[in-house]
Parts: structure tokens; sequence; C-alpha cells
């Protein structure tokens, strides 16, 4: 049973359309740069970027639109063993959280209660992104509503469309 | 119906590069089977430590668990609780690393987490100019650039030169 009070109050809630993420090895022996701009020259969009240098070495996280899927594997091919997949993942977007740590902190204990993954974690100032199983998205959207209050006639909503550089 | 717009940029916009000095980075490792606990943790440290959260990222762990970098800032009002840092996050009882003294460069442009290139020109043109980076988040049409001590204005210096601002109408092209 919940016994949270107070409900944080936000703008909104976004969810993406289905995404892969990538996850690199910090064994990886080229430069995340140049992977990025193999991938870049693809024109494969990355979405949800997390690095952390640790050994001298950049590694950590990216997600990429599931319909990218095989033209990144396709790239990522020579680096084989230093990189994995995870499939079908999605986003859900809080915005604004105004930089709110008690409410990610919240966020995260209720999704650590209904054994929903966290697969990542990004904020700006703006907004809040939580990775989890596409699958599951709704799920995590109930979890999340249990917290905040959204703006009258406003409900979670998916994009309607895509914007694509050409 | 299908719309289709063209948008040519020759040399990637900002809006303008943003820096940030005298940042703390909190470093920690939460197990998933902790999830819940470490979250109400979480919760009280603005107000425990006096701190402002600026920015947050979070990576899976190989073996189960987030790893979480937390970049803070501290209040004029509260520097002298960098005192209490230490038994705060030992109650995680679980790793984790405070940095001192961290610089933020962050920008946002156009559309940028639609549009492919921004993150590789971004890192192009720091490894360029070996500018050391210690993180980095890409989320919505943010870039978010975290530096050791006294990197943040080599930084903005060199995305400066990469990514078109209105301060610099005529970045070098090629990085």
């Amino acid at each position: 049973m919940d016994t949270l009070i107070q409900k944080f109050s936000v703008g909104g809630i976004k969810l993406s359309v289905e995404l892969v993420q990538l996850l690199f090895f910090p064994t990886i022996a080229v430069p995340l740069n140049e992977i990025f701009r193999l991938l870049a020259d693809r024109q494969i969009n990355l979405t949800g970027v997390s690095l952390e240098t640790i050994d001298g070495q950049l590694t950590g996280i990216c997600c990429l639109a599931a319909e990218d899927r095989g033209r990144a594997e396709h790239v990522l091919q020579p680096f084989e063993g230093f990189f994995a997949l995870r499939s079908s993942v999605g986003t859900l977007t809080i915005f604004p959280h105004q930089s709110r740590l008690e409410l990610i902190g919240q966020i995260l204990s209720v999704l650590g209660r209904l054994a929903l993954p966290v697969y990542g974690l990004a904020s700006s100032p703006a907004s809040l992104t939580i990775t989890t199983d596409f699958r599951r998205l709704d799920e995590a959207v109930s979890a999340v509503c249990r917290l905040v209050t959204l703006p009258k006639n406003h409900a979670p909503f998916r994009p309607e469309f895509r914007v694509k550089q050409l | 119906m299908e719309t289709i717009a063209f948008y040519r940029e020759a040399v990637i916009k900002t809006y303008g590069l943003v820096e940030r000095t005298d940042l703390c980075l909190v470093t920690m490792e939460l197990p998933s089977d902790r999830m819940e606990a470490w979250g109400t943790v979480l919760a009280d440290l603005t107000a425990r430590l006096d701190v402002s959260l600026l920015l947050l990222l979070a990576r899976p762990l190989p073996a189960n668990g987030l790893r979480l970098l937390l970049l803070l800032d501290h209040s004029p009002s509260g520097s002298g609780r960098k005192e209490a840092e230490q038994p705060f996050f030992d109650e995680f009882q679980a790793p984790w690393r405070v940095d001192q003294g961290v610089e933020l460069v962050y920008f946002q442009g156009p559309h940028y987490g639609d549009r492919y290139g921004i993150a590789s020109a971004a890192l192009d043109a720091l490894a360029v100019r070996d500018v050391p980076v210690l993180a980095m988040a890409c989320t919505g049409a943010s870039v978010y650039l975290i530096t050791p001590q006294g990197k943040a204005r080599p930084a903005q210096e060199a995305l400066g030169k990469a990514f078109m601002t209105p301060e610099t109408e005529k970045p070098e092209t090629g990085i």
C-alpha cells in the first residue's frame, strides 16, 4: 500500500518509440568518439548518451531507434566483443522535474519496489529520462504516476511523428 | 499525410556554450536488489547536504545495478556541509567517490535529440584538442560535458571552434 501523501507536480510525461541500448565496455580499444563518428557517418542518431571516463577510456551507454539496429550492427561489427546490445528498451521522460533529487530518489525507490528494471537515467534541468523495458513502459508510467500529479487533461503520450535528419 | 521539411546547417549551431565551475561529482554503485532503499536515501541528499542537483546520469552495471553519477552544486550557505558527505555516503554501504572542483560545459541546439552526429562532433572537438572529459550526457536537446578542474574553459574554446555559437559566427570546419 502506498503511504505517500505529497505528490510532485510535473508538466508531463513522454514515452519513446522502441529503442535499442548500446553498452560499450571499458576494454574497448578504439576511442568512443571514433565509433560515434562511424555511426554518425551512417546517419544513425544516438539518444540518451551517458558516458564516463574509466582508466582514461570513455565508456557508457546510448540508445538508438530499433529501426536503425541493423545498420548500427554493421558499423559495429569490427568491435564485436567490446559492446553489447539490449533489445526493446524504451524511455519515459518526465518534464520538468526541476532538478528535484527527492523526486528522482522516490522514483528509483518505487521502480525498485516493483522490480521494474532501470537501464539508464539521465537528467537535465528540464527533464528526467528513465530507460526501462519497452514492454513494461505502461507499468513504469503507473508507478511514476503514484508520485506525480499531471496537469488536467494531460495523459502520458507517445510520439505521433518522428523528426529525422536527412 | 506525410510532411517533409528541410533544414540545412553546414556547421552545427548551438544557442551558446555555458560553463560552470567548482562543482562536485559523486559516483555511486547501486545494486538493483537494494534500489528501493537507495532511492529513499537519495531523496534526502539535497536537503541533508544543502546541495542542488545539476545533472544526473546512470548506466547499468554488469552485475545488476546502476552506476550513478550526480553533479552537485554546493549552495553558498552549504559550503560547510562538505564534511557531512562522508557519513552520508557511508550509509549506502556500497562503493562511492566524491570529486570536488570539477567543471561543466553545456549547450543546447535545435532538434539535437533528433539529429545524428551531435555527440560525435562534441567528442571529436575535445579529442582533437586533447581536452579531457570525465563524463558526458546527451539528453533531449542538451549536451553536458563534465571536465576536470581548469578544463571547462579549454573545452568551451574547443567546442566554440567546432560549433557555431552566437559568439563564434565562423567556426573552423573539418575537425
